[in-house]
């Protein structure tokens, strides 16, 4: 249960650049998610983390410790691969053995913490079966009894439940969250699924081209990201390109897709300057009037789908803008699937608070 | 209609195939049990005379014991030396990495003849003389393609991030070579070491050019023998040798299961 720094962590392969002076802190104690798209530089961060890749610069500390030049074999690290990467002729006690065995720890207080261990994972009647023998679900947990069997200083995970089908994969974000409270486990957990990254984490670090974009509380970043990429990423799917037309202490005003409206101040933006516009998905109401006061642009729908839950719309902006707009079921009388044909003449209107503005680089 | 005649059709050329290969064993063992003093077929009597006979020819004693010596000796140095080019082929990711490969199963490929004629010379040139040493070396070429080949199957079969894990578990390289990966890969291992036994024991081309009038192997033997004797001592010899080898294979199936072994 560590704190873990890593200080201006380069990583060059030839000519290309996986990490550009990445800085992060892992507090003691906390679940920290790397996020972001495949290539981004999440997995060499771990790679640098969990000692299996040497960085070109920069330095990696274990509770103040520099560890950058020390081999994985002696960080103490509890990591679980994409693969699990169990030992397919041990046993799930054997595999979960393995690391205290390395250490040299006595055989009978070897036979109890394992014991121990795959009773926080539910696997004690389990504990003499051969990872094939087992089922996608219960392997993972093996995997994770092994890894934290040895009281890491920080559990590492590599997207480990890529291969999971939803419901099982929900099922084991919330077990892992669990277990890694209650051990108060230091743990860095690397996916590209936000939704994982928001429910799993105390702190999200989204990453784009071997950098970090933002690191916050999955709040933070999922309500106040600071970049265009991180609100790409969070979900945010429609933009529109606009300009600072006025500013004051309250608020700001913007203009775009024919219209002018307020949004939140933005500090560091001048006037004229060129803005990009992200507005939330389901931030937006879509109304078959014009709706009394707020923002609101006439459009028409050009595809309605129903998700369970939600529907989401399509609609084209008379001013030439398209917007995806994703609304609650809740009020949809029982036997329809939208509350607007195709086709249908709609007002979409947001509230200020849903807009968030990024300056165009 | 049709296809169960392509069936049958396919099933019949199978057991042709198989009566083909196996028909020669069949009849040499046949005839070991003749009780004539020459080799004719279909025995008229059956005797284990010529066993006794075979069994009491010094050079077939001294040849099989020569043999399994070498063969043993060779596998014994060219299994750890397979295993560990086979590691470092199967983790290298540079350029000469094919042309290594393909250097090290040359043995298999270039006849045995030009092998031994090579071996021959260089010896010679290197002041080699002794006719024990010069077929272990030779034996070893013999064997190694053997145990690298099988065992690069079987790494390739392996999950990469095994010996990571290991490591992340607190092993040394060493450590999760022998705890991890060998228990995973032994039978490729065991599978190259015995095909390669097989054939060191096997071998005549390689051997012809380097051994002398002290050592000989037994395949040697037996064809120095085949010059002036033509009695059924030879098919006595060559049916312990097939006995022997369907022994070793039996006994490798039910320890390791030879299936698993070549179709992994």
């Amino acid at each position: 249960m560590a704190q873990v720094v890593l200080e201006d962590i380069s990583c060059r392969y030839d000519t290309t650049v996986a990490l550009d002076r990445i800085a992060l802190t892992i507090p003691s104690g906390q679940f920290l998610t790397l996020l972001g798209p495949s290539g981004c530089g999440k997995s060499t961060t771990l790679r640098v983390i969990a000692g299996l890749l040497q960085p070109s610069g920069g330095r990696v500390l274990f509770e103040g410790r520099d560890v950058t030049s020390v081999g994985s074999a002696k960080r103490n690290i509890g990591m679980v691969f994409q693969s699990l990467a169990l030992f397919p002729h041990m046993t799930a006690a054997e595999n979960v053995a393995f690391g205290l065995k390395m250490r040299k720890v006595d055989v009978a207080e070897i036979g109890k913490r394992v014991r121990r261990m795959l009773d926080v994972v539910r696997l004690g009647h389990l504990a003499d079966r051969y990872p094939a023998q087992l089922s996608g679900g219960q392997q993972q947990r093996v995997a994770l009894a092994r890894a934290l069997v040895i009281e890491p200083s920080i559990l590492i995970l590599d997207e480990p439940f890529a291969a999971l089908d939803r419901k099982l994969r929900e099922a084991m974000q919330v077990e892992l969250r669990q277990i890694t409270q209650e051990l108060r486990t230091t743990s860095l957990f690397v996916t590209h699924d936000q939704e994982e990254a928001l429910t799993l984490s105390d702190l999200v670090a989204v990453m784009n081209n071997g950098r970090i974009e933002q690191i916050g509380s999955p709040g933070e970043i999922f309500r106040r990201p600071k970049t265009r990429f991180v609100a790409d990423f969070m979900g945010i799917t429609n933009f529109l390109d606009g300009k600072l037309v006025g500013a004051s202490a309250t608020a700001c005003r913007i203009e775009a897709a024919g219209i002018a409206f307020e949004a939140a101040p933005v500090p560091g933006l001048s006037l004229g300057q060129g803005v990009s516009v992200a507005i939330r998905p389901a931030g937006i109401k879509v109304t078959s009037g014009q709706p009394p006061g707020g923002i609101a642009m006439p459009g028409c729908v050009r595809q309605s789908n129903y998700h369970g839950s939600i529907c989401s719309y399509v609609v084209d902006l008379d001013s030439g803008p398209t917007l995806i707009v994703r609304e609650s079921n809740d009020d949809l009388p029982e036997h329809a699937s939208a509350r607007f044909p195709v086709g249908a003449r709609v007002w979409a209107g947001w509230r200020r608070e849903a807009v968030h503005l990024f300056a165009d680089q | 209609m049709m296809a169960r005649l392509y069936r049958g059709g396919f099933d019949a050329l199978a057991w042709a195939l198989y009566g083909f290969m196996l028909a020669p064993l069949v009849c040499v063992v046949l005839v070991s049990f003749n009780a004539d003093a020459v080799q004719s077929f279909p025995p008229r009597a059956l005797s284990l005379h010529w066993y006794w006979h075979a069994l009491n020819e010094p050079s077939f004693v001294s040849g099989a014991v020569t043999s399994a010596v070498l063969a043993l000796c060779a596998t014994a140095l060219a299994t750890p030396a397979g295993v560990a080019a086979a590691l470092a082929l199967h983790r290298s990711r540079w350029r000469g990495k094919a042309a290594l490969e393909l250097l090290l199963l040359a043995p298999l490929v270039v006849p045995g003849l030009v092998i031994g004629i090579a071996l021959l010379v260089t010896l010679a040139g290197m002041d080699v003389r002794e006719a024990p040493l010069r077929l272990l070396i030779g034996h070893v070429l013999i064997v190694l393609p053997y145990v690298v080949r099988t065992t690069l199957a079987s790494l390739a079969r392996l999950d990469p991030a095994l010996t990571e894990a290991a490591e992340t578990l607190g092993a040394n390289r060493l450590a999760a070579f022998l705890q991890v990966i060998l228990p995973l890969i032994r039978p490729g291992v065991v599978a190259g070491m015995l095909f390669g036994f097989i054939l060191s024991f096997d071998d005549v081309s390689v051997s012809l050019f380097l051994v002398d009038a002290r050592t000989v192997t037994l395949p040697l033997a037996i064809m120095s023998y085949l010059q002036y004797n033509f009695d059924p001592s030879i098919a006595a010899i060559s049916s312990m040798l097939i006995g022997l080898t369907i022994l070793v294979v039996v006994v490798v199936e039910r320890r390791l299961g030879m299936k698993q072994l070549f179709t992994g």
